[in-house]
């Protein structure tokens, strides 16, 4: 529809030129419905659907990043849901320690024999090497094999407070993703609704140009989304996610802190030692305004007596 | 190619004459005939220039041009050293300016222009401090915070203390996703179909992108202001209740007997007429005026209705109690 959009990227804020680029999308999907209609289609609440996605991806990406940002971490950081994970993580690299600690034994055995017996000149160059790479791993445990165990065994270096607050932010997590898709759900039950009585008006209603046509449909979506919006249940839905996203994201930062403030080697003030500081700057302050105020009514009471 | 007009909000001229970290008091450069200087206290919640958003609108240029000295608190942008921040400081800053201007102008009181959040502090300070305010104005006025517009359905159902736990301020861009989340269709569709509407039109585009330069240039609101304006305005209406207190003192309407104008707007869905009702009802003042714009929150200020027809008629009611 416009041409040349992306020339104005950067000139107006970010928010305007991505709900402008959307809203010409919107526009061609009621354009094309305006003109079935006006060729007596039939309209199908599905033709609707680009323009919801169009409405409300504003306010679902930051959500929806927050869901499928923290998933991987799941997998990594030590909640109480899968501490058993590391058990079997743990599981699977002793089975692979003992797998190459029998390995190196066996060959050590074959070399010996092979020695023992006289054959140390039929040995072919190959094999030479590999006996030397063999023995030259002979403290293999002392040096790689730990490595492997100390991934298993990470969430034991962690604090309990670590410990309790990566648990509390995932299971925040969990509760705000469930939280999330009823939202989802309510505002799409809701749009579908309004389609479909913009559908059911445009069975009896006649509209002489798309102006009149698309109005009536954003004015009917906006009614239903007025109830919707200050319904009881989408009340309790919108506050239990803030509170559930709310709680992730802190004890997630806590985790986070814990773990670096434990760590000898952070060379990093955390965001709650700086907050401590500026409590106490901001206290300090408070103190010095005070002080000043007495000051300067001492002065003024000093001038009056005089 | 779309031609897109440069914006560069602020057309008055204005010196800086108290710098208080975050908090700022400017002064606007002219030569003012009016005695009792116009202080105006604006919101937390977005930035102060929508009052001289451009030359065709600028509130603050039409106060200039009446031979008002006009002076405003900006509260500018916080940061995370600002989360600890309380309402009280924002009280104690605003008598600091107060003090400031009667000193500098030798007068005993000052007209104490509040908008939007800016009128609650107003309100809360004015009526503290009755001997220091000559004339109280009102612009948008969330008073009674028990209404029933979606967005104060929702401020009563969150829970500031997490927000503020997690994210130390209540950031610009969360608070941009909920004001347009109120009212999506109107806000995010029907806008911006206009602007399509509207692409050829100069003025139009001009106007349409200086408001959402204004818009989406949102401070954070400090962690701790939000909690308490959350809590202690919309959970437990503290100001209409007279229970709200600052240092010692608590909020008394009944100390409100200057000339007090207040400035409303239909559509509001911020701060809705029946926010303001009560108040207006309350107070003892015997000079007291209503002006009810047929706007909104926002069109109150810069709608060309407005501009024609609201503000010449406050201004003039400004000028006739500043001598």
């Amino acid at each position: 529809m416009l041409q040349g959009l992306s020339s104005i990227f950067g000139k107006v804020p970010k928010e305007s030129y991505e709900l402008l680029g959307r809203n010409i999308e919107i526009r061609k999907t009621l354009e094309k419905i305006y003109r079935d209609y006006k060729a007596g289609i039939e309209i199908n609440t599905r033709d609707f659907d680009l323009v919801f996605n169009e409405i409300f991806r504003y306010f679902f990406r930051p959500l929806e990043l927050t869901i499928i940002g923290a998933r991987p971490l799941t997998f990594i950081l030590p909640t109480r849901k899968n501490i058993s994970l590391f058990e079997t993580f743990s599981n699977t690299f002793q089975a692979y320690d003992d797998f190459l600690k029998s390995l190196r034994d066996h060959f050590q055995l074959t070399f010996s024999i092979f020695e023992k017996e006289g054959y140390t000149t039929l040995l072919t160059d190959s094999i030479k090497e590999f006996r030397e790479l063999v023995e030259k791993y002979g403290d293999l445990e002392l040096y790689d094999f730990d490595r492997y165990k100390f991934v298993a065994d990470y969430p034991y270096i962690l604090t309990n407070r670590a410990l309790k607050h990566i648990s509390e932010s995932f299971e925040a997590w969990e509760r705000f993703g469930n939280d999330y898709f009823t939202f989802k759900n309510l505002m799409k039950r809701t749009y579908k609704k309004a389609v479909e009585e913009f559908i059911n008006t445009a069975k009896t209603k006649e509209f002489g140009s798309y102006s009149e046509f698309a109005n009536e449909f954003y004015n009917i979506a906006a009614k239903h989304f007025d109830e919707l919006l200050r319904s009881e249940e989408y009340l309790k839905v919108q506050s239990s996610m803030n509170s559930n996203l709310m709680d992730h994201i802190y004890h997630f930062r806590r985790f986070a802190e814990e773990a670096l403030e434990n760590n000898p080697l952070n060379p990093f003030a955390t965001v709650s030692q700086l907050d401590e500081a500026y409590k106490r700057i901001t206290d300090l302050k408070r103190k010095i305004s005070e002080l000043e105020k007495k000051i300067e009514e001492i002065s003024k009471d000093k001038v009056v007596q005089a | 190619m779309i031609e897109i007009p440069e914006t560069r909000p602020g057309v008055c001229e204005f010196e800086i004459e108290i710098e208080d970290w975050l908090f700022k008091l400017a002064h606007f450069k002219s030569k003012p005939k009016h005695k009792i200087p116009v202080l105006i206290c604006y919101a937390f919640i977005n930035r102060p220039y929508i009052l001289d958003l451009h030359e065709d609108v600028s509130v603050i240029k039409k106060m200039l041009e009446a031979k008002l000295d006009v002076w405003l608190i900006d509260w500018g942008y916080p940061k995370r050293a600002d989360k600890y921040l309380q309402l009280s400081d924002y009280i104690d800053f605003i008598d600091r300016c107060v003090e400031y201007i009667r000193q500098k102008r030798g007068v005993d009181a000052v007209t104490l222009h509040g908008y939007c959040l800016g009128s609650t502090l107003s309100i809360i300070y004015t009526s503290m401090f009755p001997e220091k305010i000559k004339n109280l104005v009102l612009q948008a006025p969330p008073v009674d915070f028990y209404t029933t517009n979606t967005l104060a359905e929702w401020a009563r159902n969150i829970n500031p203390e997490k927000i503020a736990r997690a994210l130390g301020n209540a950031t610009g861009d969360m608070l941009n996703l909920s004001f347009l989340l109120v009212d999506p269709i109107r806000l995010v569709v029907g806008k911006y179909q206009s602007l399509l509407d509207n692409m050829n039109n100069e003025k139009f585009l001009r106007n349409f992108f200086y408001m959402d330069h204004w818009i989406f240039d949102s401070p954070a609101v400090p962690g701790g202001i939000y909690v308490e304006y959350i809590t202690r305005w919309y959970h437990r209406n503290e100001v209409i209740n007279e229970t709200f207190d600052y240092r010692g003192r608590t909020v008394n309407l009944n100390n409100i007997k200057m000339p007090t104008l207040i400035l409303a707007a239909e559509k509001d869905h911020i701060t809705p007429p029946e926010s303001v009702l009560p108040f207006f009802e309350k107070i003892p003042s015997k000079d007291k005026k209503m002006i009810l714009s047929e706007k909104g929150h926002i069109g109150l200020t810069v709608s060309s209705a407005s501009q024609k027809k609201v503000w010449p008629e406050a201004i003039k009611w400004i000028v006739e109690r500043s001598d």
